[in-house]
């Protein structure tokens, strides 16, 4: 076991399993059951029969007793496709606690909560590109492969969102699609959620940052190196200029909730200092 | 408004630094962070990887240039000065002295200075006291709390130029005395001294000094070869501008030109030049400065070679062996010996002396000397001193010995010092010797007899008593030592017993009566450089003797090149004088409070991030 996943960590995922709801309709209300109605062995209700529906789910049986077609309605069960897009640019690897940690948690967290449900989980590391993924993974025994790729993924580069994700070959089905990110990212946020609800996504934001980004403490005057591209910045920390970073960030999330509100996106913003059971609550429990 | 200390203005040259600074980038800490998006956005001002940035309107940097500027005007010490000057009480200090006829100003920095001390004069109320004070050899108070300011403006008018060198600890202890009765009293001083020292309370300085370049003569003199028949010549030539200088130099012989010589001196140097080769029979000498320079009176100097005018002496003693022994060593001086008795009458000598008795009637055509004499009409004796001992009080008869002379006495007379006298040696109960004139005559009094005393096996006798003969008979014709002198100095003067007038011949021509009424033993008004001439009556016959004043460049000078350094005086170039002005309101403490409140201002602005 490794220090990222380690068996304290474990356990404490298996007790969010029991504990948590996190299913396609996102409002959280059954075990990965849809409450659509459709063709399973589980009886549902009855409704009368209209023109155009399947004449095979007629009750035979209830029209000799009521002499009206009456139309079986099932609980539909079906696999809930969670993919997990977990940011490994170089900015992810930042901050105090780092923010790599908590993201890579979060990610092995939904995914053990997920395949613990018997849905098909895939995760896709991406910067600018999607790098390294494992799809469709299904039952718990899966889960160690989630773990070795998170385990030895590698945070390099700058990311781009829009580009990696929809430049991700896969076969979108109804399903959730989880992005874990500090969003520092190129290509249009916007984009990215317009592809995923048209992909019939349901979408969850979790914007990570660390707490030196959300609360800067340098000294008066230093240069400052982008880590992805190594721009160089001068600053004189003043008052003033703290109080202005204050509000670029205030509206840097704003955005990404607004997009969010947009889209029908769930949005998540934690700090990596968050523990893992109270960020895999908010999202678990919206 | 007036800068006290012009100096402080150099506090401007950290304007530039400041925008250089805002122009240059710190040097700052390497500190690597996830992304720079938001600091990006935040500061909204990208910056590229050169040295410098373009400079941008900066509320700050704005703050603090003017914080320095006025830090400059702090340093400089402003004054507004005031249209009509207040004071009641005035001092005008107006330097006469041989530099302020330098032309570096135009006409002159006297008259420059005298023209802007009348306009200083009118610019004060009706009702202010004027004290004028003339900066010369001697100062002079010319006039005290005078309120008509005419009469004030008159008496500057009329103020001459002289060719002494200024006294300018005398001036300054005139000056106290006066502020000591009213301190609050207000000086303006015109001159071209350095007045570094001077420390007066309310003082506004007006300095005429353009550093203009400046050479002089400051020595000449002779010697006789010995064995040979020539003259050999030192004049020492001194550069007193601040640029090294190549000079002519021309000596002539009794007014023809001799030799001439180029010489190089060092800024504020000075160099020895010989000239040898010259006749003997020569009588008066002239070097020249061929070079222009901004003072032509000190570009010559001169000297008179004197004649060897022979002059009887005769000694009336029965015998005294020591004084003839003495006598006879002296040059150009013919001695003769004779007894007293009852019918001495002598005439003709131009010394007597008298050891042991004195006739009824004293010689009136020359000086005396009398050893152990009797009480006669002159002086009265005090007293007998005997087996005592001997002293000498300060005198010019002792100036060439070091120490004091004491010498030991069998018996001597002890007088009461007449009016007419000064004391020259005491023992422990009074005078035991005298001099001084009475009427024409120079007496000279020992009240001891040499043989009773060990004066004479004395190393100084010799030298005391050839003085006392150089004192009564000086070489020339009524001029005691070298007749060259400096302007401003006393000469000193021994005139013929015989004389009926004594005048003096200034070099403008002028003839000045100086005796009767005698005695006359010096002439002080050596105000003008050139050649005197004192004239003496004796009857019929006319004696004269020539004396020559030379400038006193050297004594003058020292202080105009001191003055050369003090840059923190401020030109006015209307005027051509430099001003050194304290007068009016001060704006420090104004400043002071402006700059404050802009340091205030400045925090303030940093603190809430005040941008325009």
């Amino acid at each position: 076991m490794s220090q990222l996943f380690d068996s304290s960590f474990m356990k404490k995922i298996q007790q969010l399993t029991l504990n948590t709801k996190f299913t396609l309709d996102g409002t959280h209300a059954g075990n990965r059951k849809s409450r659509s109605k459709g063709v399973s062995v589980e009886f549902s209700d009855y409704r009368e029969y209209v023109p155009g529906d399947d004449f095979r789910h007629i009750d035979w049986n209830a029209y000799g007793r009521f002499e009206k077609l009456f139309i079986k309605l099932f609980m539909e069960e079906r696999e809930a496709p969670v993919t997990i897009f977990l940011d490994v640019s170089k900015s992810m690897d930042w901050g105090e606690p780092n923010k790599s940690i908590a993201s890579r948690r979060l990610t092995a967290a939904l995914s053990y909560i997920s395949l613990s449900n018997f849905d098909k989980v895939s995760v896709a590391c991406f910067d600018e590109q999607v790098r390294e993924n494992c799809r469709n993974l299904r039952g718990k025994f899966s889960f160690h492969r989630i773990t070795n790729l998170l385990e030895n993924v590698t945070y390099t580069g700058s990311s781009n969102i829009q580009k990696a994700i929809e430049n991700f070959q896969m076969q979108w089905n109804r399903g959730i699609t989880v992005i874990i990110s500090d969003f520092f990212s190129q290509g249009s946020f916007s984009q990215v959620l317009k592809y995923l609800k048209y992909n019939k996504q349901v979408i969850y934001i979790c914007h990570i940052l660390s707490p030196q980004e959300i609360h800067p403490e340098f000294t008066e005057s230093i240069r400052l190196l982008d880590s992805e591209t190594g721009e160089i910045l001068d600053i004189t920390l003043t008052p003033a200029l703290l109080s202005s970073y204050s509000k670029a960030l205030k509206q840097f999330e704003e955005n990404i909730k607004k997009d969010c509100i947009k889209w029908g996106a769930y949005y998540f913003n934690f700090s990596s200092d968050t523990t893992i059971e109270e960020m895999v609550k908010e999202v678990t429990e919206g | 408004m007036i800068l006290k200390y012009p100096l402080g203005l150099l506090a401007l040259i950290c304007v530039p630094v400041i925008i250089i600074l805002y122009l240059l980038k710190q040097k700052r800490e390497n500190y690597i962070i996830s992304s720079l998006y938001l600091w990006q956005n935040a500061l909204q001002d990208m910056v590229a990887n050169a040295p410098w940035q373009k400079l941008k309107k900066n509320l700050l940097m704005f703050l603090q240039i003017l914080a320095v500027i006025l830090l400059a005007l702090i340093f400089s010490d402003p004054y507004i000065k005031t249209g009509k000057h207040e004071d009641t009480d005035v001092i005008i200090v107006i330097d006469c002295s041989l530099s302020m006829q330098s032309t570096d100003i135009k006409p002159n920095r006297f008259e420059a200075a005298k023209n802007d001390a009348i306009k200083l004069v009118q610019s004060y109320k009706a009702n202010t006291n004027f004290s004028v004070i003339v900066l010369k050899d001697t100062p002079q108070l010319l006039i005290h709390q005078v309120n008509d300011k005419n009469k004030v403006i008159q008496e500057i008018r009329n103020l001459q130029a002289t060719d002494t060198a200024e006294d300018l600890e005398g001036t300054i202890e005139l000056i106290n005395t006066l502020l000591a009765d009213k301190p609050e009293m207000h000086v303006n001083w015109f001159g071209d001294n350095n007045i570094e020292g001077i420390d007066f309370k309310n003082i506004n300085y007006y300095s005429y000094n353009r550093n203009g370049a400046n050479y002089a003569i400051t020595l000449l003199s002779y010697r006789k070869m010995q064995n040979k028949e020539e003259i050999t010549v030192l004049s020492r030539i001194a550069n007193f501008s601040k640029q090294d200088a190549e000079l002519d130099i021309s000596l002539y012989t009794d007014g023809t030109f001799f030799d001439a010589k180029r010489l190089r001196i060092n800024a504020g140097e000075s160099q020895n030049l010989y000239w040898s080769g010259i006749p003997v029979t020569t009588s008066f000498l002239e070097c020249k400065i061929d070079t222009e320079d901004i003072l032509e009176k000190d570009n010559k100097a001169s000297i008179l070679l004197l004649e060897n005018v022979t002059k009887k002496a005769l000694l009336v003693t029965k015998k005294n062996i020591y004084l003839e022994k003495i006598l006879r060593l002296i040059p150009n001086l013919e001695f003769y010996r004779t007894t007293l008795d009852e019918e001495f009458k002598a005439s003709g000598y131009d010394l007597y002396i008298f050891d042991g008795d004195i006739p009824m009637l004293l010689p009136e055509d020359g000086h005396i000397i009398m050893f152990n004499p009797p009480e006669n009409q002159l002086f009265s004796i005090n007293g007998v001193s005997e087996y005592t001992e001997i002293l000498n009080v300060e005198h010019n008869l002792f100036e060439d010995l070091k120490g004091d002379i004491k010498f030991n006495a069998l018996k001597t007379n002890v007088f009461d010092l007449p009016q007419w006298a000064n004391p020259i040696m005491r023992n422990n109960e009074g005078i035991v010797a005298f001099e001084g004139y009475v009427d024409r005559n120079r007496i000279m009094v020992f009240g001891f007899d040499l043989h009773e005393t060990n004066l004479p096996v004395q190393p100084f006798f010799p030298v005391i008593i050839t003085k006392a003969i150089q004192e009564l008979l000086p070489s020339g014709n009524g001029i005691r030592g070298e007749p060259s002198f400096y302007a401003g100095d006393i000469v000193e003067l021994s005139i013929d017993p015989k004389a009926e007038e004594v005048c003096i011949i200034t070099p403008d021509g002028n003839r000045k009566l100086i005796a009767p009424p005698f005695p006359v033993t010096s002439f002080d008004e050596t105000h003008k450089i050139g050649k005197y001439v004192l004239e003496q009556r004796l009857g019929d016959k006319t004696m004269q003797q020539e004396f020559i004043v030379n400038a006193p460049s050297e004594k003058e000078f020292i202080s105009s090149m001191l003055n050369n350094g003090a840059n923190n005086i401020q030109e006015n170039n209307e005027t051509g004088y430099t001003q050194k002005s304290f007068i009016g309101y001060s704006l420090k403490t104004i400043l002071l409070c402006i700059l404050l409140g802009i340091l205030i201002l400045e925090w303030w602005v940093y603190a809430n991030g005040i941008t325009i």
